[in-house]
C-alpha cells in the first residue's frame, strides 16, 4: 500500500481501518460528550503491550485460497508506524490470522521471549480483529462483547445509543425464527414471550434453546452459534452496503466521466490514466454486483420464511457463513476505491496527486483480483 | 374474503406489535392486511371472540387500532391465525398496509441497484 492511499484510508475512519494507538479523541466522535460540549479526551492504547502502543489494523484483499466464491481472501494486517504521530508516512506490517502466536510477534518487533502472560490478552484481541469480516464499529463491538473480552468501548466510534437502536433492530429480524423456535421447543410454549425468545436467539448463548431450532433448520450441531451469527451478521452488512450506494453511485459517475487528458497529450499517462481507472471501475463493480447478489439470496429466502416456507431460508443457511465472509471482502474493496474517492473528488482530476492516488488504489485491486503487475505489463 | 385473497396477502412481521383480546395480550407473529398470526394462549377461547380487540404497539402508536370484527381461521403448530377486520377506513383504503408495511422488520433494507448502468 503507498502513502498517499494510506493517508486516505486513515483520513476516511473507514471499516478496513483500526486505529488502536493511544491518542486523544472529540468526545463527540465516542458519542459520550456530556450535553452536547464538543470536548477532547484522551484515549489509551487499545492493546496492553508495549509493542502493540501504536498499533493501526488493515483489513487487505487479495487473492488466495478460501471459500469465497471468486476466490478472493481477507487479510488483517498489523502496521506499527515508522512515526506514530505521522502514520502515513509508512512502516512495518505484518499479516496475520486468527492463530497469532507470541513467537510470531516477537520476531515480527524483533524481540526475544515475550512473556505469554502479558501478552495473552491482546493475542485475544488479535484472534478476534482477525476472525471479523469488517471493522465495521458495531460488529467489531458486539463481537467483543460476545466474546467477553473487556475493552474501552470509544476505540468503536459508535455510541450506546446507536449500539443500542442497532441491536434492537437486527434482534427484530429474528422473531420469525424465535416463533419456530416456540412451535419446537416443548420447554418455552406458553411460557415465553417472542422478544425473549428473539433475545435468546441474539445471544447465542443456550445451545439446549438453539439445538432443536438449528436440527429444524438442518445447521450441522458444531455450527449452530457461527450460522445464526452470520445471519445475523449478514443483515448487518445489509445496513452498511445500503448507506453507501448513493457514495459508490458517485464514484462510479466520476470513474466513467471522460478522461482529462487532451488527446495525444502525455500520451503514457493518459493510456496509465485510463488503464487505472477501468481497473478501479471494474474491481467496484464485481464487489457491488457480486454484494447485491448475495443480498438478493439472503432476501428472498427470509421473504420465503415470514410467508411460511423454511425450505429456502433452509437452503440459504448452508451458504451463509461463507456469504459473511464475502460480504466482509467486498465491503473492503469498496471502502478502498470509496476512501480514495473521498480524498481526490476535491481536486482536479488531472493533478499529480489524484492520479497517484488512483494509480495506488488501481495497484491494490490488482493484487485483490490477482492480476499482477508484470502480467499486465506484458499483456 | 377468500382464503386464497388471505393467503396470498403480503405478510409483515413487526417487533413489539401485540393483540389484545378481552384484556389479554397476544404476541404476533406476523400480519397481513386481512389476518394476523398470533401465539396462543390456554386461557382464551379463540372460538368466540365478542371481546374487545385491538393491536398494541408501545413503540409506534400508529400501529394502536381498534379491532372491529375478529374470526377464528386456524391453528398452526402454538400459533392461531385470525381473521381480522379494522374499524374505520383505513382497512378499505389501504393506508393500513402501508402502515404495516413502513414498520415490518425489512422496512429498513434497500436494494442494491445497478450504479454502473
Amino acid at each position: 500500500m503507498g502513502r498517499a492511499q494510506l493517508k486516505a484510508l486513515m483520513a476516511s475512519g473507514s471499516s478496513i481501518v483500526f486505529d488502536a494507538r493511544a491518542r486523544t479523541i472529540a468526545s463527540d466522535v465516542s458519542g459520550m460528550a456530556p450535553n452536547g460540549q464538543n470536548a477532547s479526551m484522551q484515549l489509551p492504547s487499545f492493546f496492553a503491550h508495549g509493542l502493540l502502543k501504536n498499533a493501526l489494523l488493515f483489513k487487505s484483499v487479495e487473492r488466495g485460497c478460501s471459500s469465497d466464491p471468486d476466490g478472493v481472501v481477507s487479510h488483517t494486517r498489523l502496521f506499527i508506524p515508522f512515526d506514530s504521530e505521522r502514520a502515513g508516512n509508512g512502516g512495518k506490517s505484518l499479516v496475520f490470522g486468527p492463530s497469532v502466536s507470541a513467537e510470531k510477534l516477537g520476531k515480527f518487533f524483533g524481540v526475544e521471549n515475550i512473556e505469554p502472560a502479558r501478552i495473552k490478552g491482546d493475542l485475544d484481541k488479535l484472534a478476534l480483529l482477525a476472525k471479523a469480516p469488517s471493522f465495521s464499529a458495531f460488529l467489531l463491538r458486539d463481537a467483543f462483547e460476545r466474546a467477553g473480552i473487556e475493552t474501552d468501548k470509544r476505540f468503536f466510534q459508535i455510541s450506546d445509543t446507536e449500539a443500542d437502536a442497532l441491536r434492537e433492530n437486527l434482534k427484530a429480524k429474528l422473531k420469525p425464527l424465535a416463533a419456530m423456535a416456540l412451535n419446537l421447543s416443548a420447554t418455552v410454549v406458553g411460557n415465553a414471550q417472542l422478544d425473549l425468545l428473539a433475545r435468546k436467539l441474539w445471544e447465542l448463548d443456550d445451545p439446549a434453546f438453539l439445538m432443536p431450532l438449528a436440527r429444524a433448520l438442518k445447521i450441522p450441531e458444531a455450527d449452530t452459534t457461527s450460522v445464526f451469527y452470520a445471519w445475523i451478521g449478514a443483515a448487518y452488512f445489509q445496513r452498511e452496503f445500503a448507506k453507501r450506494q448513493a457514495k459508490v453511485r458517485l464514484l462510479a459517475e466520476w470513474l466513467a466521466a471522460k478522461s482529462p487528458f487532451p488527446a495525444a497529450e502525455k500520451e503514457e499517462i493518459a493510456r496509465q490514466y485510463e488503464d487505472d481507472r477501468c481497473q478501479v471501475r471494474e474491481r467496484l463493480r464485481w464487489a457491488w454486483s457480486t454484494a447485491a447478489k448475495i443480498f438478493e439470496r439472503y432476501t428472498v429466502s427470509y421473504d420465503a420464511l415470514i410467508a411460511g416456507r423454511a425450505g429456502p431460508f433452509v437452503e440459504y443457511l448452508q451458504t451463509v457463513q461463507t456469504d459473511f465472509t464475502a460480504l466482509g471482502t467486498r465491503l473492503s474493496v469498496i471502502e478502498y476505491c470509496l476512501s480514495f474517492y473521498d480524498l481526490t473528488a476535491s481536486l482536479d482530476r488531472n493533478s499529480i496527486a489524484s492520479i497517484e492516488l488512483l494509480r495506488e488504489v488501481a495497484r491494490t485491486m490488482r493484487n485483490a483480483s490477482g492480476e499482477s503487475e508484470s502480467g499486465r505489463a506484458a499483456a | 374474503m377468500h382464503q386464497s385473497n388471505r393467503r396470498s396477502a403480503k405478510r409483515y412481521v413487526i417487533d413489539g406489535l401485540m393483540v389484545e383480546i378481552g384484556g389479554f395480550s397476544h404476541d404476533t407473529i406476523d400480519v397481513s392486511r386481512l389476518a394476523v398470526s398470533i401465539v396462543r394462549r390456554a386461557d382464551v377461547d379463540y372460538s368466540r371472540l365478542n371481546a374487545r380487540c385491538e393491536f398494541k404497539n408501545a413503540k409506534a402508536s400508529e400501529l394502536n387500532r381498534p379491532i372491529a370484527s375478529l374470526e377464528f381461521g386456524h391453528r398452526r403448530g402454538v400459533a392461531v391465525v385470525l381473521k381480522y377486520a379494522l374499524a374505520g377506513r383505513e382497512f378499505q383504503s389501504r393506508d393500513w398496509e402501508n402502515i404495516l408495511s413502513r414498520h415490518d422488520v425489512r422496512a429498513d433494507w434497500v436494494a442494491l441497484e445497478d450504479v454502473f448502468a
